[in-house]
Order: C-alpha cells, then sequence, then structure tokens
C-alpha cells in the first residue's frame, strides 16, 4: 500500500479550513456549551416568557370551592443558588401552595447565566412562579433578557379575585426620569372592577433611597386613595420588615434575600392576611 | 467586522514592509465562540516554538445570535508540549491561560453612570477576566504563505462565574462555569525581504 506522502500546503490549508467549518457546524447546532459572550441575551437554553406561562398555568388551576390565596414571598436570589436550592425544597414540602413570588434581584450581574441558573432551581417548584425586575436585572444587557425570558417589567393577574401588581420600581437604573415606577399604569391597574382586592409587588420599596423622591408621594397616594389596595410586597432591602409606612391603611412589607434562608407564607382569604415565617 | 479587515489589511500592510522582523514568530487566529464573540479574529505574537504567546483580539456577536456586542481582549497563552505524531502532524494536548477583555454593547457601560453613588456594584461594569484551558492539533505546512496551520477547543471561565461557583459549591459545578470556543491559528512563513517585497512595498506606499 503506498504512503500517504507529504500533502502539500494548498490542501492542507483547505483539510483544516474545512475540518473546522465542519467542527463548526456540527457544534453550533448540537452544543449548548459555546458561549459568545457573557454578556449575551440570548442562547439556545434560554426560556421564554416565563411568568405568562406561569401566570397561565396559575389560572388554569384555579378552582371555585377554595377561596384562599397561599403563595411564598421571597426576594433577592442573586448569587444564592445553593440556598435557593433549599428553599425549593422546603416549599415543595408545604402542602396547597399556589405559587411564589421573587421580588427582584433575580441575578446579581445581570448575565444570561445568572437567570438560567436561578431558573433552573425554580423551575423544580411544584408550582408556578413569578419574579418581578431588580435593580441588578437591569445591569448590563439584563433589561432585555429579563423582558425575553420573563416578559414585560410591568405586568398583573388576578387570581382568586386577588389582583397582584407586579412592577419596575428601579428608579435609580432609569437615573430618575420620571417615568419609573409607573403611575398612570399603576392607577389604570386599581381601575380593574373583576378584582375585588389589590396587591403590589415590586423590588424597590417607596421609602428607599433607590426609588424616586419625586415620585413617592404620587406612588402612596394612588394606594392609600384605594381601600382595596391592602399590601405592597418589596425586596432590595435583604431585610424582613412588616409596618403601615405612611398614615394610612397600606402595610408595607419587605423580605429577607434567599441567602438569609428565610421566606414568608402567605394566606389571603377574602382580603384578610394572614403570614407565616418559615426558615429552610 | 469592518474593524478586522482593516486590522487585517494593516498587518498584511506591515508584513510586506519590514518582512523579516515582524514576520517572525506571527500567527493568525479565527475562533468561534468562547466569550469573546459570535466569530473572533486575532493577531498572535509568540516565542521560537510558540510555548508563550500574546495576541491582540477582536471578536464580535451580531443581533440574532444574542448581541450586537463587540469586544477586545488581551491573550496570553502558554503551551508547553508539542508531541509529533505522524510526518507533519502534532498534538499539542493542553495549552493553559488568560485573557483579559474590554466588552462593548448598548447597554454594557464602560464605567458605572453617575446615577450611582461611589461602589453601589463593586464589579467591573464591562471588564472580565478570563482564564481558560485549551488542546489543539496542528499541521506543519511544507510551502505557501503560512508554515503551520492549528485547530483547537478551547474552555474558558470568567472573574464573576467563578465568584459565584465559590459560594455555591453545591449547586454549580466547574462544568457549569467554563464555556467553549473552538479556532484555528495560522502561523506565518519566515521570509527573506526579497526585491518582490521591496516593490509591493513602494507600490502600497503610493
Amino acid at each position: 500500500m503506498p504512503m500517504l506522502h507529504y500533502i502539500t500546503s494548498p490542501s492542507l490549508t483547505r483539510f483544516a479550513v474545512g475540518t473546522s467549518f465542519i467542527a463548526l457546524a456540527f457544534f453550533t447546532t448540537a452544543c449548548d456549551k459555546f458561549e459568545y459572550s457573557p454578556y449575551q441575551t440570548d442562547n439556545s437554553n434560554r426560556p421564554d416568557n416565563l411568568n405568562t406561562k406561569n401566570i397561565n398555568e396559575l389560572l388554569s388551576s384555579e378552582m371555585e370551592s377554595d377561596d384562599t390565596v397561599r403563595f411564598i414571598f421571597t426576594g433577592d436570589s442573586q448569587r444564592f443558588y445553593d440556598e435557593l436550592e433549599d428553599l425549593v425544597n422546603k416549599a415543595n414540602s408545604l402542602p396547597k401552595i399556589d405559587f411564589l413570588v421573587l421580588a427582584g434581584d433575580i441575578s446579581d450581574f445581570g448575565l444570561l447565566q445568572e437567570f438560567i441558573w436561578v431558573n433552573e432551581e425554580l423551575e423544580q417548584l411544584n408550582f408556578p412562579y413569578m419574579a418581578v425586575v431588580g435593580n441588578h436585572d437591569l445591569t448590563a444587557n439584563g433589561s432585555v433578557i429579563y423582558t425575553s425570558m420573563f416578559g414585560q417589567k410591568n405586568f398583573s393577574f388576578t387570581y382568586k379575585k386577588h389582583k397582584f401588581i407586579f412592577h419596575d420600581t428601579n428608579s435609580r437604573e432609569y437615573n430618575f426620569n420620571g417615568s419609573v415606577p409607573n403611575i398612570p399604569w399603576l392607577g389604570a391597574q386599581l381601575r380593574d372592577t373583576s378584582a375585588k382586592w389589590f396587591i403590589g409587588v415590586s423590588h424597590v420599596p417607596p421609602f428607599d433611597f433607590d426609588f424616586d423622591k419625586n415620585l413617592e408621594n404620587a406612588y402612596k397616594d394612588q394606594w392609600a386613595a384605594d381601600s382595596s389596595f391592602i399590601l405592597s410586597l418589596h425586596g432590595h432591602l435583604h431585610a424582613y420588615g412588616d409596618a403601615y409606612i405612611y398614615d394610612d391603611h397600606v402595610r408595607y412589607i419587605t423580605t429577607k434575600a434567599v441567602g438569609q434562608k428565610e421566606f414568608m407564607l402567605f394566606e389571603l382569604v377574602n382580603g384578610k392576611i394572614s403570614k407565616k415565617m418559615i426558615a429552610y | 467586522m469592518k474593524r478586522i479587515v482593516c486590522l487585517s489589511i494593516l498587518s498584511f500592510v506591515l508584513n510586506d514592509l519590514q518582512a523579516q522582523t515582524l514576520r517572525r514568530n506571527t500567527s493568525y487566529g479565527i475562533q468561534y465562540a468562547g466569550s469573546v464573540g459570535f466569530l473572533s479574529g486575532g493577531l498572535y505574537k509568540h516565542n521560537a516554538k510558540d510555548k508563550l504567546s500574546i495576541g491582540l483580539i477582536y471578536g464580535f456577536t451580531p443581533k440574532n445570535v444574542g448581541g450586537p456586542l463587540g469586544s477586545l481582549s488581551l491573550k496570553v497563552r502558554y503551551n508547553p508540549f508539542h508531541i509529533k505524531v505522524y510526518r507533519n502532524l502534532s498534538v499539542e494536548p493542553l495549552q493553559v491561560g488568560f485573557f483579559l477583555a474590554q466588552n462593548f454593547g448598548k447597554n454594557i457601560d464602560f464605567k458605572w453612570g453617575g446615577n450611582y453613588p461611589k461602589g453601589y456594584y463593586w464589579w467591573g461594569s464591562s471588564f472580565r477576566q478570563h482564564a481558560f484551558f485549551s488542546t489543539q492539533i496542528s499541521l506543519a505546512l511544507p510551502k505557501g504563505y503560512f508554515s503551520k496551520a492549528a485547530l483547537y477547543l478551547e474552555a474558558n471561565t470568567n472573574d464573576l462565574y467563578i465568584y459565584s461557583y465559590f459560594s455555591n459549591r453545591n449547586t454549580i459545578s466547574l462544568y457549569d462555569i467554563f464555556f467553549l470556543g473552538i479556532g484555528t491559528r495560522f502561523y506565518l512563513r519566515e521570509k527573506p525581504i526579497t526585491k518582490k517585497t521591496y516593490h509591493r512595498c513602494y507600490d502600497t506606499l503610493d
């Protein structure tokens, strides 16, 4: 059998180029480990419209016979993957939970990979979850990633006559431009006649220095003016808090971060709030 | 893309101008993925046996695959083992190194904006430090413009992923934080300065 002699350079170059292109074509379709940039907004692993899908899942399971809304409230999952796994295990051991609310700062650095890692933990829940946008989620390309992966930054749904209004209050990320939070949009949500009670969910509480000071009064006054608005839920502070902050009927509650290993379990029955702290 | 073309043309012109000095120990690289762009191109200088090399790489990621993003990186690679397998085919089983990447993009701020108090976010907004290891096969080319062509597969991670890994030893594995790239390197053949080179040099200057 004749030995293959020294291959000439043009064919070798062609071989090298050819091989690399075949490998490239193979890997692009077969493997999700090829990263274009830590800042990329998309890859083959990224789920889309999680909030919308999860809300649909929740609403399709709604039963007339049970008027109690049971949900877990936590926040700031940023870089707390180990603790998040513990949280999911604990949450799954509790009976009759309808959904989980995550009060923003899903990610720490606004990177796609972080959003994916967090979702990989939370999708293990036996029930749906909804996540509002946090200030860390708006760094780098986080805004684009959140919008694609979770959906609109301001959204709402009504479950057992309780309307949950998720909205963006991360004013500092927009350089306090006067449009965040979106006061007119929030007002419109309150005019919904299909709901009996209203609950606000956002990351930065109105009394924090990252909230637009020029909008603080308009924001809290709008909630206070509506007696069916009963509860305002927030994250950001990495501290538990439960108080009537302003001289009105609205109760403001802030949650610990996922890393602090304690979440809240809420039960709402006809606008009545009861809550329990649960360690994990 | 324009930048890659310009850089390449510039380096080719320079190579003609100072054929012997600049062509020595030089290689060009094209890479797919590897966290510096969907596609990237680089110019490398290395020592005699390519044991140590340093390269300047520009990469871009188009909009439809998660961009638009750009990056400019400086890459240092140590390549200690060269194993000749068969005639002109060699295997270089392991390279290690690092690259420093400045990222560009519409939402990637060069520095944190004035809307934040000092130290509000502690990590760099657009500058990433990566560590990598890779493996490559190379072919010595008997004649032509290039003396050697190499094909490598590389795995890298960055400062923020490493930081995430260390505080989450149960849920985040090393496999989770390393991401791949595949690329080729073409090593320029050293050539003595010929009359033709001088003519081409003058043509370029005209």
